[in-house]
C-alpha cells in the first residue's frame, strides 16, 4: 500500500509539472536568499580570515620607545610559546612621487633569508621578492600605480630626522609589487607624524640595510590564534590573553631594561667624578707656584720706580730754563722779521713806482707829437674851408638874379595871355551875331518869295522888298570879312605868345637846375664845417689832458728818488740786528743737545722698567685666566655630572606599545562592513519566508482541492488520514527539500560571493572562501520543511475532516455573493459591467486577494528598501558634507598646544584659506546606564561654530545658536543615551576625574560621529579650567583646496613644530564614495531577488486563477469574448490588486527601510532617514515593471486556453 | 440555398502515432428555422461537429457554410467574431459564471451583442422573472439551463447550438427545456441544432442527422414534427 501511495505521489508529481516548480522555485528562491544572505556575514569573515592566516597576517606588533634589543627578543621568544617573534625594522621616509609630490614611504625590513620573517608569504603580485641589498618591493594599492618594476626610489629624510642614521642606503630598484594582509584597503595605509600626515606607499627592503642599534618592531603570530575566526569574540578573548602575557614580559623588559640604561649610566657618571676630581688637584697646585713668582718680580719692580722718577724730575727743570731761552730767541726773530718784512715792501712799493714811471715817459712823448700833427691838419682844413664859402656866396648872387629876370618875363606873358583871351571873345559874339543876321535874311526871303507865289503881294512889292534884303546882305558880308581880319590878327598874336612861354619854361629850368647845384654844395660846407670844429674840441681837451698828467708824472719822479734814500738806512740798521739774533739760537741749541741726551737715558731706564711691569701683568692675568678657565671647566664639568644625574634620574622607562589588527587600516572597517551585511541579511529573507509560505499554502490548497473526488474515494476505500496526507506531505516535502538544497546550494555560493566582490573593490581580500555552513543549511531547511508541512497540514485539514461522502460529491461551487459595495447603491451603480464583475470576483476569494496584496507589497517593499538604503548612505555623504560640515580641512596638533598658530595662519592663508582654532576631545557621555563616546566641539563663540558646522534641527531646518547656558548634542546620540530631549541634562566626562553636569539646549541634525557642540565659557563653567584648543579647522576661501595643491599644503602645514595631521573633507568623502558603490551592489542584489519574488508570487497566483476559473475563462471564449477581453476580465482584478500591493509596498517598505537602517546602522552613524521620491517612483515602476512581464505571459496562455477540453471536464 | 451546409467535414487528433478521426467526411445541410437532431452513440463524433459548427473548433479539412459564409475559412478572430454574435450554445452542464447573478450572466452575452433582447426580457420569457438576481448555485438545475438557454437567445443569434441541453436534468425539466427549444424554434424562425444520444427524442425534429463511428449514417427528414409534450421516453 505505501508503494502505491509512493507511486501515486510520483505521477502526481510528473503530472503536475509546474505545480511542483512553483513550490520548488519559491522554496529555492526563498532558501537561497536567506541562507545566502546569512552566510554572506560569516563569509566575509571567514574570507578574511583565511586570507589573514595564509598570509600569516600578524597578531601582535610592538614597537618600543627605545626599540628592542635582543634581550628583549629573547625573552619574548623564550616566553611566548605557540607564537613567533619576529624582530625587525622600520622607518618613515619621504619619496618623491612623479607629480613632484612629496609623499611618505613606510618603509618595512625584509628578512631575505625568511628566517625573521613573518612575510614570506607577502603576496606577490607581480616581479619578485628583492635579493640584493639595493632592491626594494612595494605594495600594489592604487596609490602608488604609477611606478613600475625597474624603477628607482629614492629615501629622504626631513629636517628633524636624516635617514642616513637609519638607512645605510637611499635608493632601492623595485623589483616587484605585493599585497599585504596588513593592509587590505586598496587605499589606506595608515598615518605617519611626517610629510602629509597619511602613508603613501609600502616598501620592503633587505634588513641589512637598517643600520640602527635597536630593532624598531616586534611581529608576533600565533599558531593558537588562527584557529580562530578573525573577527569572532573568541579570536578577541584569545588575542587578549596573548596580549596580557606580552603586556607581562613587557611590563618587566621596560624594567630591566630601563635598569640595565640606568645602572650603565651610573658607572659612567662615577668615572667622569673622579677624572674631574684629579684634573681639579693637578690644576690648583700649579696656580700657586705661578702666584709666587709673580710676587718676586713685582718687588724688584717696586724698587726701579723712585730712582727714574729722580732723574725725570732734573731732566725737567733743564728743560725749562731751556724752554725759556727759546722763547726770548723767538721774539728777536719775530722781530727782525717783522723790520724785515716792512723794508721789503717798501722796496718793492718803490720799484713799481719805477716801473710806472719809466712806462709812463714815452706815452707823454707820443702823446704831444700826435697833438701837434693835429693842430696842423685843422688850420689847413680851415683855410679851404674859406675859400668855399666865399664861391657859394657868389653862386648864390648870380643864381637871385637870374630869378629876378624870369620873373619879369612871366608877368609880361600874362598880360599878353590876358588881351588875347579878351579879343577872342569878342570875335566869338561877333560870329554869334553874324549867323543870326544872316538866319533872318534868309527867313525874309523865304517867306517873300512864298508870298509871292501866293500871290499875296505884287511883284513889285516883292522887288522892293527884295531889294531891301539885297542890301542888308551886302552889309553883312562886310562885316564877315572885318570878322575874318580880326581873326587872323588875332591868331598871329597868340603864336607869338606861345613862342615866348616856351622860352620863358627853358630858363626857367635852368635856373632850377642851377639852384639845386648850389643847395648840394652848400650843404657839403656845413658838414665840413661840423667836422672841424668837433676836431678842434677833442684836440683841445686831448691838450689839456696831456698837460696834467705830465705835471703829476714829475711829482712821481721826485717821490721815488726820496723813498730810495730811506730804504738804503734801514737796511743797513736790519743786517746789524739779525747777526746778533744768530749768536743766541747757537747757544740755544747747544743746550738742547745737552737735554736730548740725558732724557734718552731716563727713557731707555723707564721702558725698561716699563717691560718689567708689563711681564709682570701679563703674568698675573694669565694665572687669573688660566684659574677662571680651569673654575669654568669645574664648574661645567660639575653642572654636566649634575645634569647627567638629573636625567638618570629623570629617565623614563622604556614604553612598549602593543598593536593589535585592529590597528591595520582597514581591518575594523571591513568587520564593521560585515556586521552590517549581517544586520541587512536578518531582515530581508524574512519576507522571503513568508511569501514562500504564503504561495505553498495556496498551491498546496489549490492541489488538494482540486483532488478532492480522489481524497474520497480513497477515504472511501479505508485509507487513513495520515496515508492520504502523507501523499501531498511528500509531495510538498519533496519540492521542498529539493529547493532547499537546489537554492542553498545556488544562493550560499552567489550571495556571499557577490557581497564579497562586491567589497574586494576596496579591500584586497583573496577570492572567496564560501564553506558550507552546515548551521544554516541546517537551519534554512528545517525551516523550508516545517513550512511546508504546516502549510499541507492546513490545506488539509478541512478536506481531511469532511466525510468521504460529501467528498465524491463536486465541491459545492463557490457561491456567488453579493458584495458589501452592492448595497451601496450609487456607487454599485455607476460602475460598468465589467467592473461590477471585477469587484465581484476580487471579493470572491479574499484569501488569494491577500496573498497577491501580500506578495506584491513584498516586492515593492524589498526594492523600496533597495533605493532607501541606497538613499539613506548617500545621504549621509551629501547632507554630512555639503550641508552640515563647512569646513574645508582639519588641522590636528599633536600635544594639547601649539607654540603659535602664526605659522599655521600664514601658510593657511597662502593657500586662500582661513583658519580658526577648536578644541575637540572624544569624551564619554552618559545619561542613562550606558555612556556614549562622542566628541566635544568646543569654540569661542557659536559665530566659529556656525563657521564650520551647520547644527540645525532636521526637520524643520531651523538654525540653532550654541549659547552659554547649554549644550547642543545629535540626533544619534540623543537616542543612543536613551532618547534624551531637550532640556534634560546628560553627563559628561571631561577628563578622568572631571565629570559635569550640564542640560541639552538643542538636538541637532549629524550622521557621521557623536557632536556635543559647546562654548569655551561653557566649557570653562563645567571643567574648571578653559578647553585648549588641540586642532584648527579651515575653510578655503574658494570652497575647496584644488587637488593638486592639498598634499603641498598638508605636507607645509606637517613641517610645523606639534601639527600631528591634516584631513580634508574632500578625501573623507573619497572613502564614503567607495563604499558607497559597493552598497549599489546590494541593493541590486536586493532589487533582482524581490524582482524574481514578485515575478513568482504573481506568476503562481495568477496561474492558479486561472487553473481555478479554467471553465469559467473557456465559457466566455465561447460566448465569443476576444482575447484582450478575456485577458482583462482577469487580469482587470489582478491590476487592482497589483496597484493595491504597490501601494502597501510603499507604506511598508517606508517602515521597512526605517528598520533596517536602524539596524543596520552602526552607533557611530546615523544614516539619512529621508527615501527620496525617486526611489518610491522606481520602486513603484519596478513592480509594475514586473506585473506587466507577468501578465504578457499570462496573456499568452489564456490566448491558448482550449475551449473543447476545457469545457469537456467534468467538475 | 441551405442555411447550414457542411461539405466533407474531416477532424483529425493525433494521439502520440496515432490519429483518430473524430469526424470523417461529414456532410449534411440545414435550412434556416429548421429543428435539427445529432443524434449518435456515444464517441461517434456528433459533439465534434457540433463544435466545429459553433466556431470552437477547425475542422481538419473540408467546408462549412452558414448563411452563406464560409465558416471554415475564418481566422481566429472572425471566429470569435462569429461565436459572438452569430452563435448561441447551450451546454450539459450549462457553464453559466458562478459569480454572476442569472441576469447578469445574460448580460454577458448581451454586453457587446449588435442586437438583443434585453436581459431581463428573456429572462421573463423564460419564466425566470422571479429569479432575476439569483446566483447559479441558488438555481436548481432547470433554471440554470434555461439561464443558459437566454444567454445564448439574447443575443438573437443565426444559430443555436445545443449539447446535451438535457442530460443532467431529470425527466420532466428536460422535457420542458426541450420544448422551450423547439418553441423558440417555431416562434422565433431559430435554426436549432441539438445534439443528442437519447434518439426517443427524435420526432420533434424537422430532421434528424444519425452519426456513427465518426460518420453520417442517415439523414431523415421529418415532414411532420411531433410536439415535445407527446413525446415519451
Amino acid at each position: 500500500m505505501k508503494n502505491v501511495m509512493l507511486k501515486n505521489t510520483l505521477a502526481e508529481i510528473r503530472r503536475t509539472k509546474s505545480r511542483f516548480l512553483s513550490i520548488f522555485g519559491i522554496i529555492a528562491i526563498g532558501t537561497g536568499f536567506f541562507g545566502g544572505l546569512l552566510a554572506s556575514a560569516p563569509d566575509m569573515r571567514f574570507s578574511a580570515d583565511s586570507y589573514y592566516d595564509r598570509t600569516h597576517l600578524l597578531d601582535y606588533r610592538l614597537v618600543s620607545t627605545y626599540g628592542f634589543d635582543d634581550k628583549d627578543i629573547e625573552a619574548l621568544k623564550a616566553e611566548l610559546d605557540g607564537a613567533t617573534v619576529y624582530p625587525g625594522y622600520f622607518t618613515d621616509a619621504f619619496i618623491n612621487t612623479d607629480s613632484g609630490e612629496k609623499e611618505v614611504a613606510r618603509v618595512y625590513s625584509l628578512d631575505v633569508t625568511g628566517e625573521n620573517n613573518p612575510y614570506n608569504s607577502l603576496d606577490i603580485v607581480e616581479g619578485r621578492l628583492p635579493q640584493s641589498p639595493d632592491e626594494c618591493i612595494i605594495d600594489s594599492g592604487k596609490l602608488v600605480a604609477g611606478y613600475e618594476i625597474g624603477d628607482k626610489i629614492v629615501f629622504g629624510g626631513d629636517e628633524d630626522s636624516d635617514i642616513g642614521d637609519t638607512l645605510s642606503r637611499t635608493e632601492y630598484t623595485i623589483t616587484g609589487r605585493f599585497e599585504s594582509s596588513m593592509y587590505i584597503s586598496d587605499t589606506e595605509r595608515g598615518n605617519t607624524t611626517m610629510g602629509s600626515g597619511s602613508v603613501y606607499m609600502l616598501c620592503y627592503i633587505p634588513a641589512e640595510n637598517f643600520i640602527t642599534d635597536v630593532y624598531t618592531q616586534i611581529v608576533i603570530t600565533s599558531d593558537e590564534l588562527k584557529q580562530y575566526n578573525c573577527y569572532s569574540d573568541e579570536y578577541e578573548q584569545a588575542r587578549d590573553k596573548l596580549g596580557d602575557r606580552i603586556r607581562q614580559i613587557a611590563d618587566r623588559r621596560e624594567t630591566e631594561r630601563f635598569d640595565d640604561i640606568v645602572t650603565e649610566a651610573r658607572e659612567e657618571l662615577a668615572d667622569a667624578k673622579k677624572e674631574l676630581d684629579d684634573a681639579k688637584k693637578d690644576a690648583y697646585a700649579e696656580i700657586a707656584d705661578g702666584e709666587k713668582e709673580l710676587a718676586d718680580a713685582k718687588a724688584e719692580l717696586d724698587e726701579a720706580g723712585p730712582q727714574i722718577e729722580d732723574a725725570r724730575t732734573e731732566l725737567e727743570n733743564g728743560k725749562k730754563e731751556l724752554e725759556d731761552g727759546k722763547k726770548e730767541l723767538d721774539e728777536a726773530f719775530s722781530q727782525i722779521e717783522d723790520a724785515r718784512e716792512e723794508l721789503e715792501s717798501g722796496k718793492k712799493e718803490l720799484d713799481e713806482a719805477k716801473a710806472e714811471i719809466d712806462d709812463a715817459r714815452p706815452q707823454f712823448e707820443q702823446a704831444k707829437k700826435e697833438l701837434d700833427e693835429a693842430k696842423k691838419e685843422l688850420d689847413e682844413g680851415k683855410a679851404q674851408l674859406d675859400a668855399s664859402k666865399i664861391q657859394l656866396d657868389e653862386n648864390e648872387k648870380l643864381l637871385a638874379q637870374t630869378k629876378a629876370q624870369l620873373d619879369g618875363a612871366k608877368t609880361q606873358l600874362d598880360q599878353t595871355k590876358t588881351q588875347l583871351d579878351k579879343t577872342k571873345a569878342l570875335l566869338d559874339s561877333t560870329a554869334a551875331e553874324l549867323e543870326a543876321n544872316q538866319k533872318t535874311i534868309d527867313k525874309s526871303r523865304a517867306e517873300l518869295e512864298a508870298a509871292l507865289e501866293a500871290g499875296y503881294i505884287s511883284e513889285e512889292q516883292a522887288n522892293n522888298e527884295l531889294k531891301k534884303l539885297d542890301t542888308a546882305q551886302a552889309q553883312l558880308n562886310d562885316s564877315k570879312e572885318r570878322y575874318e581880319q580880326s581873326l587872323v590878327e588875332y591868331s598871329t598874336g597868340y603864336a607869338l605868345y606861345e613862342q615866348n612861354l616856351g622860352q620863358y619854361n627853358e630858363g626857367y629850368a635852368e635856373y632850377e637846375q642851377g639852384k639845386a647845384q648850389f643847395d648840394q654844395g652848400y650843404a657839403q660846407y656845413a658838414a665840413a664845417v661840423q667836422k672841424y670844429e668837433n676836431g678842434l674840441a677833442q684836440y683841445e681837451s686831448g691838450l689839456a689832458e696831456y698837460e696834467e698828467g705830465y705835471a703829476t708824472f714829475l711829482e712821481g719822479i721826485k717821490a721815488y728818488e726820496e723813498g730810495i734814500s730811506e730804504y738804503e738806512n734801514g737796511k743797513k740798521l736790519l743786517d746789524e740786528k739779525y747777526a746778533q739774533y744768530l749768536d743766541g739760537v747757537a747757544a740755544y741749541e747747544q743746550g738742547v743737545e745737552e737735554y736730548e741726551n740725558g732724557k734718552a737715558e731716563v727713557e731707555q731706564k723707564y721702558a725698561e722698567y716699563l717691560d718689567g711691569l708689563t711681564q709682570y701683568e701679563d703674568g698675573a692675568k694669565e694665572l687669573d685666566d688660566a684659574k677662571a678657565e680651569a673654575e669654568k671647566e669645574f664648574a661645567d664639568a660639575e653642572k654636566e655630572i649634575a645634569d647627567a644625574e638629573a636625567e638618570i634620574n629623570e629617565l623614563e622607562s622604556p614604553e612598549w606599545f602593543l598593536f593589535t589588527r585592529d590597528d591595520n587600516p582597514g581591518y575594523t572597517e571591513y568587520g564593521q562592513n560585515s556586521e552590517r551585511i549581517k544586520n541587512i541579511a536578518l531582515v530581508f529573507p524574512l519576507f522571503f519566508v513568508m511569501v514562500a509560505a504564503l504561495v505553498c499554502l495556496t498551491t498546496m490548497t489549490r492541489m488538494v482541492d482540486e483532488q478532492r473526488t480522489q481524497i474520497g474515494t480513497l477515504k472511501a476505500l479505508g485509507y487513513s488520514n495520515a496515508a492520504i496526507i502523507s501523499k501531498y506531505m511528500i509531495y510538498a516535502l519533496t519540492a521542498s527539500v529539493f529547493g532547499a538544497v537546489v537554492g542553498l546550494g545556488v544562493g550560499l555560493l552567489m550571495f556571499p560571493a557577490i557581497i564579497i566582490k562586491a567589497y574586494a573593490m576596496m579591500y584586497n581580500i583573496d577570492d572567496p572562501v564560501l564553506p558550507y555552513d552546515f548551521t544554516i543549511m541546517g537551519v534554512t531547511t528545517a525551516a523550508a520543511i516545517l513550512l511546508t508541512v504546516l502549510t499541507v497540514y492546513f490545506s488539509c485539514k478541512g478536506i481531511l475532516a469532511d466525510c468521504p461522502a460529501s467528498l465524491m460529491r463536486p465541491k459545492t461551487p463557490k457561491s456567488g455573493k453579493k458584495i458589501l459595495l452592492e448595497r451601496i447603491t450609487p456607487v454599485w451603480n455607476r460602475l460598468s459591467f465589467s467592473h461590477k464583475v471585477t469587484m465581484r470576483n476580487l471579493f470572491r476569494y479574499k484569501r488569494r486577494m491577500l496573498m497577491t496584496v501580500v506578495g506584491i507589497a513584498g516586492c515593492t517593499a524589498l526594492v523600496l528598501t533597495g533605493f532607501g538604503v541606497y538613499d539613506s548612505i548617500n545621504d549621509i555623504l551629501v547632507k554630512q558634507f555639503d550641508e552640515i560640515s563647512n569646513y574645508t580641512g582639519i588641522v590636528a596638533y599633536e600635544s594639547d598646544e601649539l607654540e603659535s598658530t602664526d605659522e599655521l595662519q600664514k601658510i593657511l592663508s597662502d593657500y586662500g584659506c582661513d583658519g580658526k582654532e577648536i578644541y575637540q576631545k572624544q569624551i564619554s557621555v552618559q545619561a542613562g546606564d550606558r555612556p556614549v563616546d562622542a566628541y566635544i566641539f568646543s569654540a569661542d563663540s557659536n559665530e566659529t561654530i556656525s563657521r564650520f558646522v551647520t547644527v540645525k534641527d532636521r526637520f524643520t531646518g531651523e538654525i540653532y545658536t550654541v549659547g552659554d547656558d547649554g549644550v547642543i548634542i545629535n540626533e544619534k546620540l540623543a537616542s543612543l543615551l536613551g532618547d534624551v530631549k531637550k532640556g534634560d541634562s546628560i553627563t559628561l566626562s571631561l577628563s578622568d576625574t572631571k565629570r559635569a553636569e550640564v542640560t541639552v539646549s538643542e538636538i541637532c541634525e549629524n550622521y557621521a560621529n557623536h557632536y556635543v557642540y559647546l562654548t569655551d565659557a561653557l566649557y570653562e563653567k563645567l571643567a574648571g579650567s578653559a578647553p585648549v584648543p588641540n586642532s584648527c579647522f579651515f575653510n578655503a576661501e574658494s570652497g575647496d583646496v584644488p587637488e593638486d595643491s592639498r598634499n603641498k599644503l598638508a605636507s607645509e602645514l606637517m613641517k610645523i613644530d606639534g601639527v600631528m595631521g591634516v584631513s580634508f573633507k574632500t578625501e573623507v568623502m573619497g572613502t564614503f564614495r567607495d563604499m558607497l558603490k559597493s552598497l549599489l551592489l546590494v541593493v541590486v542584489v536586493l532589487i533582482v531577488s524581490a524582482g524574481a519574488l514578485a515575478f513568482i508570487v504573481l506568476y503562481n497566483l495568477i496561474n492558479i486563477n486561472i487553473n481555478e476559473r479554467i471553465r469559467e475563462i473557456a465559457s466566455l471564449k465561447v460566448l465569443g469574448f476576444y482575447d484582450k477581453e478575456v485577458s482583462m476580465y482577469v487580469f482587470r482584478e489582478i491590476i487592482l490588486l497589483t496597484l493595491l500591493g504597490t501601494a502597501a509596498g510603499v507604506l511598508f517598505g517606508r517602515i521597512l527601510v526605517d528598520f533596517v537602517i536602524r539596524t543596520a546602522e552602526i552607533d557611530q552613524v546615523m544614516f539619512g532617514r529621508e527615501v527620496h521620491l525617486a526611489s518610491y517612483l522606481l520602486s513603484i515602476a519596478i513592480t509594475l515593471f514586473f506585473a506587466v512581464i507577468v501578465m504578457l505571459f499570462m496573456h499568452k496562455r489564456l490566448k491558448n486556453v482550449d475551449m473543447v477540453e476545457a469545457l469537456k471536464s467534468v467538475e | 440555398m441551405s442555411f447550414v451546409r457542411l461539405s466533407d467535414i474531416t477532424k483529425q487528433y493525433k494521439m502520440g502515432d496515432i490519429i483518430i478521426n473524430a469526424n470523417d467526411k461529414v456532410s449534411f445541410e440545414i435550412n434556416k428555422g429548421e429543428f435539427a437532431i445529432i443524434v449518435g452513440p456515444s464517441g461517434s463524433g456528433k459533439t465534434t461537429v457540433l463544435n466545429i459548427l459553433g466556431g470552437m473548433d477547425t475542422p481538419t479539412s473540408g467546408k462549412f457554410f452558414v448563411d452563406e459564409n464560409e465558416i471554415s475559412g475564418y481566422n481566429r478572430k472572425e471566429l470569435i467574431s462569429y461565436r459572438r454574435y452569430d452563435i448561441g450554445f447551450i451546454f450539459q452542464f450549462y457553464n453559466l459564471i458562478p459569480n454572476l447573478t442569472a441576469k447578469e450572466n445574460v448580460e454577458l452575452s448581451t454586453r457587446s451583442a449588435k442586437d438583443f433582447i434585453p436581459a431581463v426580457e428573456i429572462l421573463k420569457k423564460v419564466g425566470l422573472e422571479e429569479r432575476l438576481n439569483n446566483f447559479p448555485a441558488q438555481l436548481s438545475g432547470g433554471e440554470q439551463q434555461r439561464v443558459a438557454i437566454a444567454r445564448a437567445l439574447a443575443k438573437k443569434p443565426k444559430l443555436l447550438l445545443c449539447d446535451e441541453p438535457t442530460g443532467a436534468l431529470d425527466y420532466n425539466t428536460g422535457k420542458m427545456i426541450l420544448k422551450l427549444l423547439q418553441d423558440t424554434c417555431r416562434n422565433e424562425n431559430m435554426t436549432v441544432i441539438l445534439v443528442t444520444h437519447n434518439s426517443a427524442i427524435c420526432p420533434m425534429a424537422d430532421r434528424v442527422i444519425r452519426m456513427k463511428s465518426s460518420k453520417i449514417s442517415e439523414i431523415e427528414v421529418n415532414e411532420t414534427p411531433t410536439p415535445v409534450e407527446e413525446i415519451e421516453w
